[in-house]
């Protein structure tokens, strides 16, 4: 996947300008850059959600699956409600939910979830549907490093061979994930 | 710093603040002294003892809450419906905009007058309270609809939830408080307006007929008695709709 923009704005504040990137196919990139750069911008044009840019982005595909950086679950209804509304298999949820240490959590809603099982729940969503590509947003915030090691163990097996793009500020994610490609911008 | 009263707390006090107006009015009864302008509660409340015996009083509290029941639920359905495609669809939303703010200003008075050139005086209050309670419950829904969360619906499209999938587990949820709020302002309405309709059209066996009866036999305890009925009736059914409703939500919703 090719990424090449020109320029993006929002209103008379310059994003980027003249930022070409190549991702590659089938195997995890990760991108580094500081708090502010523009990660979550960058994310969301790769993805498709954002068009409002001048530039291309090349082979671009219908069936992005995106990690938000904002959870985005539903608060007042079960976690296991909340993986219901993807029509994916009960017990394909009780799977994913079970390693990521949310099974005892699974009845209980989202509003009495902390902020670091929101992430856990949200990530569970993300590794339930089966997309051509993954972009992940700061995929561990609010999880400490234990479970962030657990966890991303987890996600490289469940997304092995897939193309994955993940943005966050910290290094450690890289490793933690497997990535082949790691571009540090902003630098 | 505001300090909070404990459920128990508050029953006490609405119970010692029912009292509180129960001898305010009592002590204006005594000073009026006319039972004609105002009963007094021993008064109403023998009135009331004395309709419980009488076939009549049941028949018209059947009559009139069938009505009130019938014309809530199909306003509930309607509403629903209209409000989640209003709220989905802009154009739905301003081709029911005018009708739903004419129903909402126009004049129950004016709603009866009319509907009764259409429709049976027994029919009356079925269809005036629908046409009372449908705007409330549709702007409900339709303000659910609309105020859900951006984000959830583009990470919903992200995930491709959609029809279903998408009504129950992104919009219900946004869309339940709404319709609590909504219920909560439409249900008393409901039993106003069924009421009011009924002391016009005088339908046979309806409690909006008996209060026409007291008030042309000047018969002041009894019409403090139906009105009481009626409160009475629109608070229980009040807590049932409630109940009923969150009974659905937590089976919808889990």
């Amino acid at each position: 996947m090719k990424v090449n923009i020109k320029k993006k704005a929002f209103g008379s504040d310059v994003i980027f300008s003249d930022l070409s990137l190549t991702i590659k196919e089938g195997v995890t990139s990760f991108i580094m850059a500081p708090s502010g750069w523009g990660k979550t911008t960058l994310l969301r044009i790769m993805a498709g959600l954002d068009d409002d840019y001048e530039g291309t982005v090349e082979s671009k595909c219908d069936n992005n699956i995106v990690l938000f950086q904002e959870n985005r679950l539903v608060e007042g209804i079960s976690v296991l409600s909340n993986l219901k509304a993807l029509g994916v298999k009960e017990e394909d949820s009780i799977d994913v939910l079970s390693h990521l240490s949310l099974y005892e959590e699974r009845n209980k809603k989202v509003s009495e979830l902390s902020g670091g099982m929101k992430r856990r729940v949200a990530l569970s969503r993300v590794l339930l549907l089966s997309g051509d590509r993954y972009f992940l947003d700061e995929p561990f915030t609010g999880l400490d490093d234990e479970c962030k090691r657990e966890i991303a163990f987890y996600i490289a097996k469940k997304l092995s061979g897939k193309t994955v793009v993940v943005v966050s500020h910290n290094k450690e994610d890289s490793l933690l994930l497997r990535a082949v490609d790691t571009l540090v911008l902003g630098e | 710093m505001k300090r909070f009263i404990t459920d128990k707390k508050r029953k006490v006090y609405l119970t010692l603040s029912i009292a509180f107006w129960v001898l305010i009015w009592w002590a204006m009864s005594v000073i009026i002294e006319e039972k004609l302008f105002l009963p007094s509660p021993f008064s109403v409340l023998k009135a009331l003892i004395s309709l419980f015996p009488e076939k009549e009083f049941w028949t018209s509290i059947a009559f009139s809450t069938s009505r009130v029941v019938l014309s809530y639920l199909v306003s509930f359905i309607v509403a629903a419906l209209l409000g989640v495609f209003g709220g989905l669809s802009e154009r739905i939303e301003i081709l029911l905009s005018p009708l739903v703010k004419a129903m909402r200003s126009i004049p129950v008075a004016s709603i009866v007058i009319l509907v009764l050139l259409w429709v049976k005086s027994r029919n009356l209050s079925t269809v005036v309270s629908f046409l009372v309670v449908f705007p409330i419950l549709y702007e409900s829904v339709l303000s659910g609809v609309k105020n859900t969360d951006p984000l959830l619906l583009e990470a919903a499209d992200n995930y491709r939830i959609r029809g279903y999938r998408r009504l129950r587990y992104i919009y219900l949820p946004s869309i339940s408080p709404y319709i609590e709020s909504g219920i909560k302002s439409s249900l008393g309405l409901c039993w106003k307006s069924a009421v009011a309709a009924e002391v016009i059209g005088l339908p046979l066996h309806s409690m909006g007929s008996k209060l026409y009866e007291a008030k042309v036999y000047l018969d002041t305890p009894s019409l403090f008695a139906w009105t009481l009925v009626i409160v009475v009736l629109a608070a229980l059914f009040e807590k049932l709709a409630f109940l009923l409703f969150s009974m659905i939500k937590r089976r919808v919703m889990r």
